[in-house]
Order: structure tokens, then C-alpha cells, then sequence
């Protein structure tokens, strides 16, 4: 029996023969001893040439910039590879690793090759050569992070598509509350502005020359478009205070595997007629065609008048459509994506108006129409006596998740989804029902001969026998031609759940607007993104910002001045996972302690002088102010307005006078601009900063004798030594970790 | 009947320009022409047994009956073996090996036949060897194993002539294990190790070479494997357990021959073990 091994695969590109740009891509296997992996592994039965001298030396750090947080973590370091005899001298001739993702992973040799860990996922930077060996430069995924954020621009082609003055241009986006911005006027002649080219939760205010203006008197609003219609020319400048809207369905159908949302919240992306042209205005009104808001095109509609549901308002607000359960439903225009080939899921929030002694009724369905509705997908109620069933079926054998409990009164959240190993049915976040295939089997789904997905309705033969139609509200639907994975699932059931009030719907916070720019701006898939690490962030600071780009912005920079606002850092950690966090001091028990067992080196560092000595006083700003405004005010304008919009921001102040009294040269950094909504976070954010950075700190560099490729950024760790103030033993927070897998030893810098 | 002496064999045939192996069966990606590269790790595997329908069968072809000398052009026209192994083998003490040669490749006529026996592979050392009663010449030769395992995998093949002096190493000679891990001490004295992989490691020496033994055999073998080339070491051919006592390695260090007395020559070699 071995040790640990390391294990690295190296996929590079080869220019083949003397077809000159004709390349190949080609994959090196090494591993620090000849393995070979079992016919059953993948790679099957592959050598892993025993050249791998160096796995991996990586570094990753949170510190920068003279401070300890505030900015990305950047991770780099190398892998060398044995070439004494010059095996690789073609890779250094004619080949090119650089961009091209390296994977090292760590496991026993008797393991199977599926079993081992990864350690390591990056990418190459390129080689460095000597005589007898090759230096693989890698780094994290920082890379995919320096993307111009705008993927949009303006065409020329007039409306929507911009003026011809603005071709070429990015459009605006905006993240969250943000105030007094200056939307771009896209198009002149239709008095159209743009706020942001991704959807708007609100248009909160909208003013001319610092006037307010009223909503339909002055404009309107086109919340999916991200847009304003001013009805008359403005005096001078508009300016608007508006949310932008994050973490909504978009983020989950981002990533090119196709889907539908129905948004019933956004009057504007529905039509009154069929083909659309009026678009719907007024609660009472019949919905003929509802677009989705996906991009996708696969937008839903209902060419009979009579069968078309009404678009009404809650108590609370809230739009739906009403279904009256005798003949509306609305039906796909296109069956595109919804093959089952890689299973389904239906998201939606409704409201039946009974619950509990209803039959045979159809939320949501898909069937084909060879074999009636007992062949194909469909959220329905009582059937086969459930109270709440999702099926995904073939001809002869319904694969069914149901509950016999009858839902209580009201509207609920139902997913109902299928990849095709089983059905799993959830109500309000809470699985109440599943079925699951034999192992290895997979649901038989027959494809031939397909009847739209329709909601409110299923088809029987296709025929919707009487009794069948829903008769409830629809507050909002999502569909997907796959499986959900957990945090797609969750962002789509917390957004139908504030669709459908069931629960409010929280401000947008950092880790929110973190997640959307990675998954819909950086394009990151859901596999590149640590959920667990954002979901800890954003209960780490729930607090409302907001962040406006109207000019060309790269995603690392966007993303560099959120977190710095809120005093965190994020970057990809070793395995390739997109991470964010407040930097905070040990709160939680230390997930390892080292003594003079393990510590092989330690040395006290000096601290940065930023915080050399403590801080005595943190500024933090807040209502950050998107357009100063000095002059050119209408004179309705009042004075405390006019204070607002001649100032970039407000600022909330910690300070500790007493500080002086010991550290006479204690410090005042300048003031951490932020984009807090309320006062009394950016408060809380500068005592925060006050607690750590105000107290007597100390930092080590530590190199321990410990499991390699364990610890990471970010972990509390206790020292326990017979020296300084670590006799005790004292938890630190780890800001650096260098590790060379050669002789598994770890190289920690802790603040604490 | 050989001497019961050290064997070396530098020169393995099968590494000659021209040769072909074909297995019986092979993975793609592991085929039998791993057996002519010099990592042991890099192993030929054939697919299962039953897959391929009977037992395991390496057939290697010299290309040629000689060969011209690469550095004198004299041609060589005998390719004698008289030691066959499977380096890096997987095979159990159930395996058992036969040996074929031939001039005519349809094995019609038999140079040499070896029928089934125990191949006396002890999986620790995973080593098969088949040590011929004389120098076989022949172009075509074919190798039959058969095992309880699924799978057969080897790592090398070396096909040679031994070289045997009269009188044996001098007494005192030395084997070990060189092991490959590390141990690193902490502030608070405890030991840490990383495991790593271990090698076998001889040191023989050579007191009572004759000048033809010394001229036309060691320092042959400087010449032609030097530090750079395989060879392979049984040091005790009758041993019960062949693999225990034979080395296929790297010459780590050797020494020039001496004449200390007359027509009597020294000379000494350690060798480390491929992996």
C-alpha cells in the first residue's frame, strides 16, 4: 500500500503534421509513479507516465493591495514533469498548453482512477523549459473573470436597438437599488431610456432636472425590457431610481440548455391578441400570448378568444392569470427543448381555487398525443386519487411522485421534475413526493408524436375532456429540458415564491449580484460555482447594494468593487469553484488545530501598514449618488433633495477615540466606498471593520506537516505554541496557503 | 546444465531495429509494444480472457535471423537467447509458461520447445523468468501463459544471452531496498513521513574474472549498457524463488577492471531496479 499519489491531466493543443492551423487537441497523463488506470475508469486503461517530479506547487492568497481583504483571490503555481530524456520535447516544439485546463488529483493507487479527489482544476499559462524537465505555469480560473461584463450592445437600428449615435455601444446594466442614475436615452425620437439591458424588479422614480415625475403621466415602464417611455420632452436631465433585478429564472436558463418563464409580473411581456401586437395594460384583460422571458423564443399563446385567462392583482399586488376552469389554458408555440431527452421540470406558482376535491385537473402538461395524456409529462391534482401528482410517463406505466395530502388553501410553489432516473414533486421548497427508477434504469420515454406543453389544461387523444381545465391562478411558471440542480432549483423557488407572495422577496444583496454576473455575464456553468460558499456569503451579508455600469466594465473589476464595499473577497479555489465571503474573524470552531506536532516552521509577521498600527476610525459610504447633480435643477426641487444629489454618497462613521490613548499613530484609512441602501448597514459594515482592523492583530506564516490540499482561504484554524500569545492556543483566519504536493507540506499565512 | 553463477544480459533482442510483437490480444491503450518501452509501469494488458477465447500468447518476430553490428557493420547473423522474462507481470504462483522457437513462422518445426511449467512468478517481485538450458537461435518465438487472472499485463520483455563468469561474486555482496519516502521532523520532534515507493538496489563484485571473462564480457557490458542501458541480473540462477534474486535495472555505479595479480581481473557493479 502507497501513500497519497498525485495524478495530473494535461490536455494540450498539436499542430499536426504540416498543415499549418490545422490543430488537434491531445491529452498528457502523468502521475508521480507509472499508473495505469482499470478498464472500468476514465480514462480506461490509461498509462500515466511516472514523470510527474513536482504535482503541484499553488499558491492562493486574499491579501493585496496593502490590505487583507477587499479584492480577488489570485491562485498560481506550477507542475514540473520529468523530460530528462526528452519525452516531451514534441509538446515544447510543436505544441501549446496555454488556456487549456489542468486537472491534479490525489488517491491511493489501489483506488479506482473516479475515486480519487481533485485537488487541482486551472489552467496553464504556458511552459517553461529546461534540460531535464518542463515547468506547466498554472493559475486559477481567474481568467474567466476578465470578460468584458456588457455582452449586449446597441445595433443602430432604432427602438430597443438604439439610435445610431449609440452602435457599437454597451448597454447599461444595473444590479440591485441603485439611485439617481442616468439611464441612456437609446432611442430620441421615441423618448426611450434605458436602464438595463436585464430585467428591472422597479422603477422606484424617474426624474427630470431632479423633478419628480408620475408614473403614467409622465412614463411608462417596461420592466422586462429594462426600459422607460418618457410622454413628453424632458425639461433636462433624467435621472431614475430603480432595482435591477438578480438571481431571477435567467440565471438558471443562462446556460444554453433552453427552457421557458412566464413572468406574469411583468404586464409588459404579455399581448392581448394573437398575433401580438397590443400589449396588455390593465388588470381584466384576456392574455393571448405571454413571451418568454428566456430568450429562448418559446413563448406561450391561445388563438380563441373564449379560452383565454384574464389578467388580474391580488390583495398583496401581485399579477396573475386567472383561469376559469371551463376552457382557458395557453399552449407552447414551439416544442423546442422540451424532447425529454434529458428529462424535464415544470416550476410553478399557482393558486386553485380548490385544492382538495378537484379532479383530473392539469397544471402544467406535456403528452403525446399517440398515447393520450397517460403518455408524457404533467403536474395535475387527483390523479390516479392523488391529491398532487408530477408524472413522467410512457405508454402502459405511469413513473409518478404524488401525495394523497390535500394542499392547504392558497398558492404554492410546485416543481414538478424528471431526469429520467426518477420523478421527484416538491411544494413550497419541501419534497412531497418522489419516484425512482431501478438502479441503472432509465425512464423509457417515447418521444414520437408530441402534443405541446399546455398550462391549465391536458389533452386526452387531444381532446380536453370537461373537468380537466384548471380553474386557479397562475402567478408565474418555469420550465427546463433537464433536471434542476440544487441551486437552480432553489433560485427558480424563491423567485416563484415572491412571485406568488408566498414569501417576500429578500433586497438584492452582494452574494446576488455575484452569482448573476457569474452565471449569466461570466457564463459561468453551475458546476464552476461553489453555491454553498455564495449561499454562506449571502447569509453572511444580506444587506441591500446596488451597482450600475453604463460605460465598458470587466467582470473582475465589477465584481472587485462589490466585495470591496463590503469588506470580502472571492476568486476560484483549487478544485475551479467560483467562491465569495466576508472576511471575517473566527466566529465558528476551528476546523483543524496545529501544535508542535505538526508545525514544522513559524514565524510572526509584520502586518500591513494599512493596519499597522490599528485603525481608530472606518468610514463607509452609502445611498451612493450615480449622478451629481450641482446645478441645472428644476426649482421644485427642495433643499435636503438638492444636498442629496450635490454629494457622491453618504458615509457612516465607526471610530474608537480611546485608540489614541495607546497607538498614538493609530490610523484612519480613507473611506471604503459602498453601495448599501440603508444607513444603518454601511454602520454596521464600519463597526464590523472597526472590530477587526481596530484590535491589536496578529499574523503568521506557518509551514505545517499536515494532509496536503486540505486547508484552504477562508478556514479557521487554532495555533497552539509556546511562544507569543499562542501558548493557549488562538484561532486565526487563513489569507494565504502555499502547498507543494512534492513533500506535502503546507505554507499558511493566519491573521487573527 | 548451467553453472549455478551469476548471469547478465545486456543486449536485449527484442529492443533491435525490425522486431514485432504481436499479443493475442491487447487494450488499445495499453498494446503489447508497451513491452519494448523502458518504464516497467508501462504495461502491455491483454483483454480478458474470455474475451479473447484461450490463454494469453506473446509471438515476437526478430525481423531478421542477424544483424549488422551497429558500430563495427560486422553482421551478425545468430540471435541466441537463452533467457526469456516478463518484467512487471501481474500473473499469480498459478501461472505456468511455455516457450516456442522457430525458424519458420508457422512454428512448424520447433528450434526449441519449453512445454507448460510453473512460471514460479512470486507476485512480490513480479517477475517471470525461463532460463534456457543452451543459446537458442531463432527467428520466431512464442510465449503461452496461462493464469487464474482476467487479465495478463507485463511490463517488459527482455529476450538475451546471459553472460555467466566461471567463478561467482565474491562473498559479501549486498541487497537492499532503497525506499523512496520521506520523513520530515517537527518543532515538537514528532516524525512525519510520506510514503513513497521502494527499489530493489545489488552490489556485486568480481574478484576472479579471467582476461576473455574481463574483455569480452563485463567490460562489454560497460561498453554497450554502461549507466544508460537495462540489464539484467540473476544472481542466483537455482535460487527456488528466481524472482527474489533477479534485477532488471539501471547500472548505478561500476568500476573499471583491475588486474590485481596476474590474469586475474576485479571488478564491481551496483544495480537498481527498474520500475
Amino acid at each position: 500500500m502507497f501513500g497519497f499519489q498525485a495524478f495530473a491531466e494535461v490536455p494540450y493543443s498539436f499542430l499536426t503534421g504540416e498543415h499549418v492551423g490545422i490543430y488537434t487537441e491531445q491529452r498528457i497523463y502523468a502521475a508521480n509513479m507509472g499508473y495505469i488506470t482499470n478498464a472500468t475508469a476514465n480514462p480506461p486503461s490509461t498509462y500515466f507516465e511516472g514523470r510527474l517530479d513536482v504535482p503541484l506547487r499553488f499558491e492562493r492568497s486574499v491579501i493585496g493591495g496593502g490590505a487583507i481583504a477587499g479584492q480577488a483571490s489570485v491562485g498560481f503555481g506550477d507542475i514540473e514533469l520529468n523530460n530528462s530524456d526528452g519525452f516531451y520535447d514534441n509538446l515544447t516544439n510543436s505544441g501549446a498548453v496555454d488556456g487549456r485546463q489542468i486537472t491534479v488529483k490525489v488517491g491511493i493507487d489501489e483506488f479506482n482512477y473516479s475515486d480519487f479527489g481533485v485537488i487541482f482544476s486551472g489552467t496553464s499559462k504556458g511552459i517553461a523549459v529546461t534540460e531535464n524537465g518542463l515547468r506547466l505555469l498554472v493559475r486559477d480560473f481567474g481568467y474567466k473573470l476578465d470578460n468584458p461584463i456588457q455582452s449586449e450592445f446597441y445595433s443602430g437600428a432604432g427602438g430597443i436597438d438604439g439610435d445610431v449615435e449609440l452602435k457599437g455601444k454597451p448597454k447599461p446594466l444595473l444590479f440591485g437599488k441603485a439611485l439617481n442614475i442616468s439611464p441612456v436615452l437609446a432611442y430620441a425620437s421615441g423618448l426611450l431610456y434605458q436602464i438595463s439591458s436585464q430585467p428591472l424588479r422597479s422603477v422606484d422614480a424617474v426624474y427630470d432636472r431632479g423633478a419628480l415625475l408620475s408614473l403614467g403621466t409622465g412614463y411608462t415602464v417596461n420592466l422586462s425590457q429594462g426600459t422607460i417611455t418618457l410622454l413628453t420632452q424632458p425639461a433636462g436631465q433624467i435621472t431614475v431610481d430603480a432595482v435591477g433585478d438578480t438571481i431571477t429564472p435567467l440565471a438558471v436558463l443562462a446556460g444554453g440548455m433552453g427552457g421557458s418563464w412566464i413572468d406574469i409580473s411583468d404586464i409588459s411581456s404579455m399581448y392581448t391578441d394573437y398575433p401580438p401586437t397590443i400589449k396588455a395594460t390593465a388588470t381584466g384583460q384576456s392574455i393571448a400570448y405571454i413571451t418568454d422571458k428566456s430568450g429562448n423564443g418559446l413563448h406561450f399563446y391561445q388563438p380563441i378568444p373564449s379560452c383565454r385567462p384574464l389578467l388580474q392583482q391580488d390583495g398583496s399586488g401581485h399579477y396573475y392569470l386567472d383561469f376559469d376552469g371551463i376552457d382557458d389554458f395557453l399552449v407552447a408555440v414551439s416544442e423546442a427543448s422540451f424532447s425529454f431527452t434529458a428529462g424535464i421540470t415544470a416550476a410553478v406558482a399557482v393558486r386553485l381555487d380548490d385544492w382538495a376535491t378537484v379532479d383530473q385537473v392539469s397544471i402544467v402538461s406535456k403528452s403525446i398525443s399517440a398515447f393520450g395524456n397517460d403518455s408524457g409529462y404533467d403536474i395535475g391534482l387527483n390523479h390516479n386519487s392523488k391529491a398532487v401528482s408530477a408524472r413522467v410517463a410512457m405508454e402502459s406505466a405511469n413513473k409518478e411522485a404524488a401525495t394523497t395530502t390535500a394542499l392547504a388553501a392558497g398558492a404554492h410553489v410546485l416543481v414538478g421534475y424528471s431526469n429520467l432516473k426518477g420523478v421527484i414533486l416538491r411544494a413550497d421548497k419541501t419534497q412531497i413526493g418522489a419516484y425512482y427508477q431501478s438502479y441503472q434504469a432509465l425512464i423509457d420515454y417515447d418521444t414520437a408524436g408530441t402534443v405541446n406543453l399546455m398550462i391549465g389544461a391536458a389533452p386526452s387523444d387531444g381532446i380536453i375532456a370537461a373537468g380537466e381545465y384548471m380553474s386557479g391562478r397562475l402567478y408565474g411558471a418555469v420550465f427546463l429540458g433537464r433536471a434542476p440542480k440544487n441551486a437552480e432549483l432553489t433560485i427558480l423557488e424563491n423567485y416563484l415564491m415572491s412571485a406568488a407572495g408566498i414569501t417576500a422577496r429578500a433586497p438584492v444583496c452582494a452574494a446576488d449580484i455575484i452569482e448573476q454576473i457569474a452565471r449569466v455575464h461570466a457564463k459561468l456553468a453551475d458546476s464552476e460555482i461553489d453555491s454553498a460558499s455564495l449561499n454562506l456569503f449571502r447569509q453572511q451579508q444580506p444587506a441591500e447594494i446596488g451597482y450600475y455600469i453604463d460605460s465598458q466594465a470587466d467582470v473582475s473589476a465589477t465584481m472587485t468593487a462589490i466585495m470591496a464595499g463590503v469588506g470580502g473577497w472571492y476568486g476560484f479555489s483549487r478544485s475551479g469553484l467560483l467562491q465569495a465571503s466576508v472576511f471575517t474573524m473566527p466566529s465558528a470552531p476551528s476546523v483543524f488545530e496545529f501544535t508542535e506536532i505538526e508545525i514544522l516552521e513559524i514565524e510572526r509577521l509584520l502586518l500591513p501598514e494599512s493596519i499597522n498600527p490599528p485603525n481608530w476610525r472606518r468610514q463607509v459610504g452609502y445611498q451612493k449618488n450615480w449622478t451629481i447633480q450641482n446645478n441645472d435643477l428644476a426649482g421644485i426641487v427642495t433643499a435636503e433633495r438638492r444636498q442629496f444629489l450635490a454629494n457622491d454618497q453618504r458615509v457612516a462613521v465607526s471610530q474608537d477615540a480611546n485608540l489614541l490613548k495607546r497607538h498614538r499613530l493609530a490610523t484612519d484609512p480613507e473611506l471604503t466606498t459602498s453601495y448599501f441602501s440603508n444607513e444603518a448597514d454601511a454602520q454596521a459594515e464600519a463597526e464590523r471593520l472597526m472590530s477587526i482592523y481596530g484590535a491589536e492583530r496578529e499574523m503568521y506564516s506557518v509551514v505545517l506537516k499536515t494532509q496536503p490540499f486540505v486547508l484552504d482561504i477562508g478556514n479557521i484554524i487554532t495555533l497552539t505554541y509556546p511562544r507569543w500569545t499562542l501558548t493557549s492556543g488562538k484561532q486565526f483566519v487563513i489569507i494565504r496557503i502555499s502547498e507543494d504536493a512534492t513533500d506535502n507540506k503546507s505554507e499558511i499565512t493566519v491573521f487573527g | 546444465m548451467t553453472a549455478s553463477t551469476v548471469k547478465m544480459a545486456w543486449v536485449n533482442h527484442v529492443d533491435m531495429q525490425g522486431v514485432t510483437l504481436t499479443a493475442s490480444s491487447e487494450i488499445a491503450t495499453l498494446p503489447v509494444s508497451n513491452l519494448l518501452t523502458p518504464h516497467v509501469a508501462k504495461k502491455w494488458r491483454s483483454q480478458e480472457e474470455g474475451a479473447k477465447g484461450g490463454d494469453h500468447q506473446i509471438d515476437i518476430d526478430f525481423g531478421i535471423s542477424g544483424y549488422d553490428d551497429f558500430e563495427t557493420g560486422d553482421p551478425v547473423t545468430d540471435i541466441g537467447v537463452d533467457v526469456v522474462a516478463l518484467i512487471g507481470v501481474n500473473m499469480t504462483r498459478n501461472a505456468r509458461i511455455r516457450l516456442e522457437a522457430s525458424r519458420d513462422p508457422s512454428f512448424a518445426s520447433l528450434e526449441y520447445y519449453y512445454d507448460f511449467a510453473d512460471a514460479n512468478v512470486d507476485p512480490r517481485f513480479k517477475i517471470a523468468v525461463v532460463q534456457l538450458p543452451s543459446v537458442v537461435i531463432a527467428r520466431y518465438w512464442r510465449i503461452y501463459v496461462t493464469d487464474s487472472i482476467f487479465t495478463l499485463e507485463a511490463g517488459r520483455l527482455v529476450m538475451a544471452r546471459c553472460f555467466q563468469p566461471a567463478v561467482n561474486f565474491t562473498y559479501g555482496y549486498q541487497i537492499g531496498y532503497v525506499d523512496l519516502s520521506r520523513v520530515a521532523r517537527s518543532r515538537g520532534g514528532q516524525q512525519h513521513v510520506d510514503e513513497g515507493n521502494s527499489y530493489r538496489q545489488a552490489q556485486i563484485q568480481f574478484d576472479f574474472l579471467t582476461e576473455l571473462e574481463a574483455f569480452e564480457g563485463v567490460l562489454e557490458l560497460d561498453r554497450v549498457a554502461g549507466l544508460h542501458d537495462d540489464i539484467l541480473v540473476i544472481l542466483e540462477p537455482y535460487a527456488a524463488n528466481i524472482g527474489q534474486k533477479t534485477i532488471w535495472g539501471l547500472v548505478s555505479a561500476n568500476s573499471p577492471i583491475i588486474e590485481p595479480n596476474f590474469g586475474i581481473y576485479n571488478k564491481s557493479y551496483s544495480v537498481e531496479e527498474r520500475l
